[in-house]
């Protein structure tokens, strides 16, 4: 099969991601999308398709933070993420668990600076 | 001939006549006698009539220049006649004359009216003369004198008048034609053969209005007349007159009549009765329109060809049928109707045509047109006969129909006659193909009934293995529980070694009853839904190391693998089995694939799979292979073909018993020198379903003890190794042999939070104990455990399967205490709470429960928490439909981080606690702990750790009505 997977917690995942070929990305266990500057998703891979239950459609966007990361949505902290994100020099990783009635019980998200601007959210679900 | 005339009379009346004339008295003389007359020549000469004088010896005295014309005599003038003899001018005289001459030398005057006269050139013309004596002075004759003159054209005139005069009454007497003449009142004054009845006299003097019956016929009649009267003009009409009753119709032709001045004065006219010819034209004129309705009716076009020209008459009819406009467009009938002839039928029709025109033989032609004017197709079809014999007719006459509807009827009734056949030869081979079928099921019958027999050995073997396995399990329960306590209290090493010996044997002894209970389908799976390709790359080092390093080995998992529906540990065991086998079959190495991929329920599945979608998950090496003897009896439990010592006989067994509880089939297929391919077909799984987590997380010993537990078992080794168990995590535990001391020691207790009992025991069972036991004590938590997992299935009640591990134990007590660690989720929320005080306040709120229920705010105590001052509580109205929040109390340290104080207040969406309200939520709707946390570093500040739990509160147990919660801070050291 296929060489060694990054693994969701490794410290350089960005950078193993940018590395992997594209089918490859396709094959990752976790959900992998790409905004450039402008907050626009450039790259969706089939994890997150199916994963997130929106199929062709990615289920994050600019204000993935009111969707999936309530915590963190205040006006003020939400700026100043938002312009360190567009600065390419953020690291945020959020989570839940618990949510029992849900499939999702426990939701990683890590969101990285990606090369050349813009960054990476990587989203894991474990589903128990 | 009455031309030639003696008339006496006249000769002695005239001869003074004509003596006087010519002024002779007696004494002239004009020839010889006379001498000196010369003034007669001249005067002779010069008279307007051909005249000759001649002397006794008949030669010329005179003659005049028209005598010389008259007679066509070659001389210059008459005086060159005078003294020559009549008969050397005119040799050829016949001798009448000479007679003639002779008889008026003698005294007689003779004349003819109309005498031949036959000239030089043998022409006949016809003359008129006069001859007479004249005398000299004394009365004897001098001679003679002739005046005449040639009537020739006249005489014809009155030829011609006489035939026509002939011709015209031989006319009359033929046809009935009436002729008649009628003055300018327009009264009959003459009339030959009236006709009707009529005579002439009842005619003449009367006008047609009182000839005729009808004064409208008579008014017709005379307007014509008056019509040429006026015009002058003569008229051709067609008349009719009614007559006694009877229609008569005439041919009319009237003509002026005109006097010697050319005025008119009348009108001359002939009538022929056309009655009949009338009667006959009406008759062929109704004849030709009948044939034109009747066929016109029958749709039929009727042509009629001159062959000279090949012009064409066309009925209307035609037209119609080839959708031609009847007005003419430049060409030949001929060339419009072969312009609409179909392309492939235009040879035949004309070499139909050419046959009747050249050999007579009546045309008869069949072909398609092309209607000019909406191009629709239609079969025509044409009759037609020539006028005469060929080469002599001069027209082709015939008629056309069409027969579309006749060709469909027939190719109607041809396609019913080839679909008849057709459906006899589908039928035919319907019938040869279900006596084909017939066999093959005859024959699919035998393997089934093969397939049974094997499948009621197998079936036996399994009963009488479980039955076998399900004692072992109560001997192993003893065995492991006692080298488990013994291992907890055993301090000398030497000692604990040959304890962990005896319990590896017994572990091994364990597995292999499970492998029987597996083969023998009687032991309990968990089916759970598994992602194939995630389970092949899971277990891809575990296979690896199974198959050996002489073996390559590669997986090849299709794209989109369904999820299937198994017991994963089994399924895992299985696949090891049939790699262990796999690479047995290769001493000396090669290749191993273990594939997964789709069968939908469209495709060909084995016979005796219910339809539906499958996952095939494959094991195929390049090995030594199976003879089909050895393949027939590769799934017999304790069959194998390892040397003594190297197999259990049962792991093709345990895979064959997996596939079949689990709703698919073991498929094998080996060829002896190419190798084996082992297929476990699984059923698609519905959806993707939650996997529980396998790994079976040690409870936390902080939940357990504080309790009283009454174990029941009958088995005396058994018993006191539960209790062990028990004790040692802190429990006060009351021991009961069976239901009936159970019972008492209760009683005796007063008091239990909780009964383990066996469920097979001597006297009343477990069942019936714990009817017993919630009959004294409604709502007391039970756990039954057994050997016998497949054959009590106790409805709603927790069931524990022997042997189990104290962690095993552990956690079906906490569970069944009410105090979590019941379900995966809950472990797992324990297993990642790493804060040491989140890890507290968890424990805490999981010993506050009681029953299952959710703990009361009075039962959880916020204060008592090392991290007091990091927590808060929040009152919940509404739930859980719309929950509305409100902070009852707020730790110290929060409401300095914030810089205010929350109490009494609702939740600010704006500050860090606030934005939270969603997590709020869920924990109310879910009535389950929610935790949450976020690791920021934003440029180059230090990273931040945010951690929250939430646990939901409730006054009754089940509605949340509070939550307690505890939000970290924590700067986290920047990494070098």
């Amino acid at each position: 099969m296929t060489g060694t997977l990054p693994d969701f917690d490794q410290d350089d995942l960005a950078a193993a991601i940018e590395r992997l070929p594209p089918e490859a990305l396709n094959t990752l266990p976790f959900g992998a999308i790409r905004l450039n500057a402008g907050g626009e998703v450039v790259v969706f891979n089939d994890a997150e398709k199916r994963l997130s239950g929106f199929g062709d459609r990615p289920a994050l966007g600019r204000h993935f933070f009111t969707q999936i990361a309530p915590c963190m949505n205040q006006p003020g902290f939400r700026g100043r993420i938002d312009r360190a994100l567009a600065a390419g020099d953020a690291e945020i990783e959020f989570g839940w668990i618990g949510d029992f009635s849900s499939p999702e019980r426990e939701l990683r998200v890590r969101v990285t600076p990606a090369t050349g601007g813009g960054c990476w959210i990587l989203i894991r679900r474990e589903t128990a | 001939m009455h031309l030639l005339r003696q008339d006496q009379d006249r000769a002695a009346g005239h001869k003074p006549g004509m003596a006087g004339l010519f002024g002779w008295g007696r004494g002239n003389r004009p020839h010889g006698d006379t001498g000196g007359e010369t003034w007669l020549l001249p005067l002779v000469a010069q008279t307007p009539a051909a005249m000759a004088v001649f002397d006794t010896d008949m030669r010329y005295v005179a003659a005049s220049f028209r005598y010389l014309s008259d007679f066509r005599l070659a001389v210059e003038s008459p005086s060159s006649l005078v003294g020559r003899s009549h008969y050397e001018v005119f040799p050829e005289i016949p001798d009448r004359w000479r007679d003639l001459h002779r008889r008026v030398l003698a005294g007689e005057t003779l004349s003819a009216d109309q005498d031949p006269f036959l000239r030089a050139d043998g022409q006949t013309d016809w003359l008129q003369w006069e001859m007479a004596p004249w005398r000299r002075p004394d009365g004897s004759i001098g001679g003679a004198i002739l005046v005449s003159s040639f009537v020739t054209a006249r005489r014809q005139a009155e030829e011609a008048l006489r035939v026509g005069e002939q011709r015209y009454r031989a006319a009359l007497k033929g046809p009935p034609i009436v002729v008649f003449e009628q003055d300018l009142d327009l009264r009959y004054s003459w009339i030959e053969n009236p006709g009707l009845g009529h005579q002439p006299e009842e005619v003449i003097g009367r006008t047609e209005f009182e000839v005729f019956e009808y004064a409208e016929d008579a008014a017709a009649l005379q307007a014509i007349k008056r019509e040429v009267i006026r015009t002058g003009a003569g008229l051709r009409r067609e008349v009719r007159l009614r007559h006694k009753g009877l229609e008569r119709f005439f041919a009319l032709s009237v003509e002026p009549r005109r006097d010697a001045a050319g005025a008119t004065t009348g009108v001359i006219c002939a009538a022929v009765d056309i009655t009949e010819r009338h009667r006959i034209e009406a008759a062929l004129r109704e004849s030709e329109s009948r044939l034109l309705v009747a066929a016109e009716a029958a749709g039929m076009g009727i042509f009629d060809i001159d062959l000279a020209t090949g012009e064409a008459n066309w009925s209307a009819e035609q037209f119609a049928l080839l959708g031609i406009p009847p007005s003419p467009d430049g060409r030949s009938h001929t060339d419009r109707w072969r312009g609409c002839v179909h392309p492939d039928d235009i040879a035949a029709a004309d070499e139909a045509r050419r046959r009747c025109i050249v050999e007579g033989i009546p045309y008869h032609a069949v072909y398609r047109i092309r209607r000019a004017s909406d191009g629709v197709e239609r079969w025509m079809e044409s009759y037609g006969r020539l006028d005469g014999a060929p080469g002599q007719a001069t027209r082709l006459l015939g008629v056309m129909f069409d027969i579309t509807g006749r060709k469909r009827a027939e190719a109607i009734l041809r396609d019913a006659n080839t679909e008849l056949e057709h459906r006899v030869g589908e039928r035919t081979r319907a019938l040869t193909e279900a006596g084909r079928e017939l066999k093959a099921e005859m024959r699919r019958r035998e393997e089934a009934q093969a397939s049974l027999l094997q499948a009621q050995k197998l079936e036996a073997l399994g009963q009488l293995t479980g039955g076998v396995a399900h004692d072992f399990n109560n001997v192993l329960a003893a065995i492991l529980g006692s080298f488990e306590l013994l291992s907890a209290r055993i301090t000398d090493e030497r000692l604990r070694r040959f304890v962990t010996i005896g319990e590896r044997a017994a572990r091994r002894a364990e597995a292999l009853v499970r492998r029987l209970l597996a083969f023998a389908r009687r032991e309990q799976l968990t089916p759970v839904t598994i992602e194939p390709a995630s389970l092949l790359r899971e277990n891809a080092s575990l296979i690896r190391h199974a198959a050996g390093s002489r073996v390559d080995y590669s997986l090849d998992v299709a794209p989109e693998t369904w999820p299937v529906l198994a017991d994963v540990h089994q399924l895992e065991v299985a696949l090891l089995n049939l790699t262990v086998n796999a690479r047995d079959a290769m001493p000396d190495g090669g290749q191993l694939t273990i594939s997964a991929r789709n069968v939908a329920a469209d495709q060909p599945l084995p016979t005796d799979l219910a339809p539906g979608d499958y996952v095939v998950l494959a094991v195929q090496d390049s090995g030594t292979g199976m003879p089909a003897e050895v393949l027939a009896r590769a799934t017999e439990p304790f069959f194998t073909t390892k040397e003594p010592g190297r197999g259990t006989g049962l792991g093709l067994a345990m895979v064959h018993g997996l596939a079949l509880q689990s709703g698919g089939a073991l498929r094998i297929h080996s060829t002896q020198g190419e190798g084996t391919r082992a297929e476990i077909w699984l059923p698609r799984a519905a959806a993707r379903m939650t996997e529980p987590d396998g790994a079976e997380p040690a409870t936390d010993p902080g939940l357990h003890g504080d309790a009283t537990l009454l174990v029941v078992d009958d088995d005396d080794q058994v018993r006191p190794v539960t209790a062990g168990f028990l004790r040692d995590l802190g429990y006060t535990v009351i021991e009961a042999a069976n239901a009936e001391a159970a019972e008492v020691l209760a009683h005796a207790a007063g008091s239990v939070d909780l009964a383990i009992t066996d469920v097979v025991m001597p006297g009343a069972d477990g069942p019936a104990l714990a009817a017993r036991l919630r009959a004294e004590w409604p709502g007391l938590p039970i756990l039954f455990v057994t050997g016998h997992a497949d054959r009590y299935r106790l409805e709603g009640e927790k069931v524990l399967a022997k042997p189990f591990t104290s962690v095993e134990l552990g956690r079906h007590v906490l569970e069944r205490l009410g105090r979590g660690g019941g379900t995966a989720a809950e472990t797992l929320l324990a297993a990642r709470l790493r804060t040491p005080a989140l890890r507290e306040a968890y424990q805490a709120w999981r010993r506050a429960r009681r029953g299952g229920g959710l703990p009361t705010p009075a039962a959880f105590d916020l204060s008592a928490l090392s991290e007091a001052g990091s927590s808060f509580l929040v009152a919940v109205s509404n739930a859980p439909d719309e929950p509305a929040f409100r902070y009852l109390r707020v730790g110290q340290a929060l409401t300095d981080r914030l810089g205010r104080a929350l109490a009494g207040t609702a939740p600010d969406p704006d500050d860090t606690l606030g934005s939270l309200e969603d997590g709020y939520r869920r924990c109310v709707r879910t009535g389950a702990p929610t935790y949450e946390y976020a690791r920021y570093r934003m440029a180059s500040e230090p990273p931040v750790l945010f951690e929250r739990l939430l646990l939901p509160l409730s006054d009754d147990g089940a509605t949340v009505t509070h939550l307690a919660g505890v939000a970290l801070f924590a700067n986290i050291p920047v990494e070098v």
